[in-house]
């Protein structure tokens, strides 16, 4: 029996011949379908964070008086400020200096509270997510059953009054059926609280009684999205369905004497639901982003108000975390949607 | 059209579909009030509930800056820590944690007593070494809306525990006692600028009415009571209010503020808008109220000239020359009708404006008579402009100067505040009616208009307004030299003005420092580099059901310079 280090060409190292090919299989897996998207996903945050350092910094007015948020600075005090904030740094530096704070998620020091960004971050997004979530929940049962009742029933009284409603509500203002959930169910009726996310002053006796309040206050704001997003679940499932209802596995399916509700759910829903699955993990990173106008009209203490709040007194670290937690939740999410997707759908895998 | 034209046999039929949706909308309805009949929390008693549009700027008093124009901070501020001296509600200067204050060297050196046995809210013992410490650091830094009052103070000693003396370059008119926080020493004693720049003082440990309980950025600020407070009456103090704690809720708009006073969501409002504000008034359980503020709306000109070569615009200034012209400024100043805009702007809720000073002031408070006012008058505003030798030429509507340079201006107004725009608004055609050219009006954020204004000297006029402290001299120091590159929004610079401004800093006669604060104003209104547009009045609105004893502030139920209010509600 031969070494295979005697099988190698001249001048290559002992061993070569023998890892070539399982190094091969070994990186294989880069090629794969998910490490391309979690590579695309990589490299999409950090074109994100390249053009969040860049548009901060080509916004006017200058950061050290924007960290001071005071004219009246000696120059001592404006030098040891541009100084101690690394802003005489040379651009590429402070550049430097900012990925290597994103891969330690440093998001510095807020310019008005005065307070990691971080801890202003982390309850805002935790109570945005709790909004989203309550009304993705909320997109997803009446979008899909909308959805489904309409393109089931494709081309009668039911579609067309289903898809006009769907369309209406696609169409409506955010701010304005906020105000108006707000005039019916909190002033006229006083069934439900105006805003904020808790009662002023309120005492639990029970995490019950505080969870119950949190419920009390987040029916409109969720009810709010819930209504103006419903309707392009609605309409993709619609569709989706109705296209479904042609194929030939559906004939076949009604030939063999199956159930209706069997053909709906088993043959009709199950095949439609792919590219609305597609929608809803979209729609959560678009809510996610798409918050401020419900937030500020309850003033809900989310990620949006958080922003707005940042907006009005130009706090960048704020804004610049806050872009960025938004932009890695939508990529996350369609990277999520996507993985997924392709194990739905292994025809995604091999294109 | 019929349902039984659908693709395939229903799996329900339109009958049951129906029925679905009819038991689950009922149920909706059903579940609703049974959801919210249920109150998740109780609401405790003896709270004051407040709600705001900017509940807090920041925890840290020493760093409290631009965003302190509302006062909203240092409200708070006062109430987890104790001043020397305070407002009572008629907006005087009394003491509080000092319990004697005695002038000497002319009224240059201040000599005060502490009151003795104050601890601060962790226990440690008040003493003059953290009063010193305090004074020093507001000196230091010059920061926030308050540091100008330190300007004057040149050294701080605490002879011994509970005595401090503090001597001025002048007799100081308004003591900043009134403005400072009593910080503890051993917190802030060493800390580097940088440190002071990065510090969040989430714990505030103070030693006034109140301690803070939670802090939650942009939603709420929770203040409790703080019962061994010398102040309580039950301590031997004065002060008999019996508010258990104060909340303060962010809300993120006006509307939400009043829909929340009307569902007993909140006790009391920030300010308010006129048309919001009227929508309150004669509600049930609601008292609306309207004060005089101490605001003033006003459009700043840009007069930044250069000193050794008058009547020439500044090298550093980005600002039209032709407005270096009074003639021209005092013809704006005629051709604006201020009735209109305080009808318009401020829904008649305030008064049409003149001097720098607002009436909110009193006695320091110049009066200009009608017939002395320069304003709503464009026939007058043309004849000025024709007699200095401004006519339009040309004919396109626009005057020139005798040179040929037209009365073109760039108008800015920050899009902040929503009446400032507004204001700004209207006056474009005002002035363009008298044959002027105002080139748009551009809307930016309070930063880059404080950049372009304050610090870069680029603009020609711009809107703005101040909401002063209860002392002529912060609002009269804007128009000092001193203040180029900082508080001054005009560039003015007038010796006679500068010389009055120093003057009434350190008179110690209240009726002849009132004739100087009178005569400042009369130079400044001549000058025309300020158009004082109105004087908005403060509105607000409260419950009346909850808590009683609300008194009269001028300016404002709440958040108004003085923190009496909230010392002496008590629970309904």
């Amino acid at each position: 029996m031969t070494a295979p280090a005697e099988q190698a060409p001249p001048g290559s190292a002992p061993g070569d011949a023998a890892r070539a090919p399982g190094g091969r299989r070994r990186w294989r897996w880069l090629r794969s379908y998910p490490a391309r998207r979690v590579a695309q996903a990589v490299i999409t945050l950090y074109v994100v964070a390249t053009f969040n350092f860049w548009l901060f910094r080509l916004l006017p007015g200058d950061p050290a008086r924007m960290i001071a948020r005071e004219s009246r600075l000696s120059p001592e005090a404006y030098e040891q400020l541009r100084e101690s904030f690394g802003l005489n740094e040379p651009a590429w530096e402070q550049y430097l200096i900012y990925l290597t704070k994103i891969y330690r998620f440093d998001t510095g020091i807020s310019f008005k509270a005065r307070l990691p960004v971080i801890d202003l971050l982390r309850p805002a997004l935790y109570n945005t997510l709790i909004l989203t979530g309550s009304a993705l929940v909320l997109i997803f049962v009446f979008g899909l059953a909308f959805g489904i009742a309409a393109g089931w029933r494709r081309g009668t009284r039911t579609d067309t009054t289903l898809t006009l409603t769907a369309l209406t509500l696609w169409s409506l203002p955010t701010f304005w059926v906020g105000l108006m959930l707000v005039l019916l169910f909190s002033i006229t009726l006083g069934w439900l609280p105006v805003a904020g996310i808790r009662a002023v002053a309120a005492i639990y006796r029970t995490p019950f009684a505080e969870a119950q309040d949190v419920i009390q206050h987040l029916i409109l704001p969720a009810a709010t999205i819930a209504i103006v997003s419903v309707g392009s679940i609605a309409l993709i499932m619609r569709n989706s369905l109705a296209e479904v209802a042609d194929e030939d596995y559906m004939l076949a399916a009604r030939a063999r004497g199956l159930r209706p509700r069997t053909i709906l759910w088993r043959y009709g829903v199950r095949n439609a639901f792919l590219p609305t699955f597609t929608l809803m993990a979209l729609t959560l990173g678009l809510l996610m982003a798409g918050t401020i106008q419900t937030e500020v009209v309850f003033s809900w203490p989310g990620l949006g108000l958080l922003m707005y709040d940042a907006v009005q007194t130009r706090d960048l670290p704020v804004l610049e975390a806050s872009f960025f937690v938004i932009a890695a939740i939508v990529v996350l999410a369609t990277l999520l949607a996507d993985l997924f997707y392709s194990r739905l759908d292994p025809r995604i895998r091999s294109s | 059209m019929s349902d039984k034209e659908g693709i395939l046999a229903d799996p329900i039929s339109r009958r049951q579909f129906m029925a679905y949706t009819g038991k689950a909308g009922m149920a909706a309805m059903l579940a609703t009030p049974i959801v919210t009949a249920a109150c998740g929390g109780e609401t405790a008693s003896g709270v004051l509930r407040f709600g705001h549009l900017n509940i807090f700027d920041t925890p840290n008093p020493v760093m409290t800056g631009w965003e302190a124009t509302t006062i909203s901070a240092p409200d708070m501020h006062w109430l987890v820590y104790d001043r020397l001296m305070e407002f009572d509600a008629d907006m005087s200067p009394v003491l509080s944690l000092a319990t004697d204050r005695v002038l000497s060297n002319g009224g240059t050196t201040v000599t005060y007593t502490l009151r003795e046995g104050v601890e601060f809210h962790d226990g440690e013992a008040l003493t003059s070494a953290d009063v010193k410490v305090s004074f020093e650091l507001y000196r230091n830094t010059g920061k926030g809306l308050f540091g100008g009052f330190f300007e004057p103070l040149e050294t701080v000693e605490a002879p011994d525990d509970v005595t401090v003396v503090l001597h001025f370059s002048g007799p100081p008119a308004l003591d900043p006692s009134v403005w400072a926080p009593i910080l503890p020493r051993r917190i802030w004693g060493d800390m580097t600028p940088e440190e002071l720049y990065r510090f969040g003082n989430d714990e505030m440990i103070g030693s006034g009415p109140f301690k803070l309980n939670n802090y939650a950025p942009s939603e709420r600020l929770e203040l409790d009571r703080n019962s061994d407070w010398w102040g309580w009456a039950s301590n031997g103090g004065p002060k008999q209010g019996a508010l258990a704690s104060i909340v303060k809720m962010q809300l993120a708009n006006e509307e939400a503020v009043a829909n929340s006073l009307r569902n007993n969501e909140i006790d009391v409002t920030g300010e308010l808008t006129a048309d919001i504000w009227d929508g309150l008034a004669g509600e049930p359980g609601i008292e609306a109220v309207e004060y005089p503020g101490l605001l003033l709306d006003h459009f700043g000109i840009n007069v930044y000239e250069d000193p050794n070569n008058p009547g020439q615009p500044h090298p550093d200034s980005g600002g039209n020359p032709l407005l270096l012209d009074q003639r021209i400024r005092e013809a704006m100043s005629w051709a604006i009708d201020r009735q209109r805009l305080v009808d318009i702007v401020l829904g008649g809720r305030g008064q049409k404006g003149t001097v720098v000073l607002p009436p909110g002031m009193g006695a320091s408070f110049l009066e200009i008579p009608e017939t002395r006012q320069a304003n709503g008058n464009p026939d007058r505003a043309r004849q000025i402009l024709d007699e200095a030798g401004y006519i339009d030429r040309d004919g396109d509507g626009i005057r020139e100067a005798p040179d040929g340079q037209k009365l073109s201006f760039q108008l800015f107004a920050s899009s902040v505040i929503d009446r400032l725009p507004r204001y700004a608004e209207l006056i474009k055609p005002m002035l363009e009616d008298v044959g002027m050219e105002i080139q748009g009006v551009f809307a930016e954020d309070d930063p880059t208009l404080i950049q372009r204004v304050f610090v870069d000297a680029d603009w020609d006029m711009y809107t703005w307004l101040w909401n002063t402290p209860p002392d002529p001299t912060f609002m009269l120091s804007i128009q000092s030299c001193d203040q180029f590159g900082s508080l001054s929004d005009t560039y003015y610079c007038d010796a006679e003005y500068e010389a009055l401004f120093k003057a009434q800093q350190v008179q110690g006669d209240p009726a002849e420092r009132e004739r100087m604060v009178h005569q400042a104003q009369q130079i400044f209104y001549d000058a025309f580099a300020y158009c004082v547009m109105a004087y908005p009045s403060r509105l607000q609105a409260y419950r009346t059901d909850n808590l009683t004893g609300w008194i009269f502030i001028n300016n404002g139920v709440t958040v108004n310079w003085s923190t009496e209010q909230y010392l002496v509600l008590g629970e309904a």
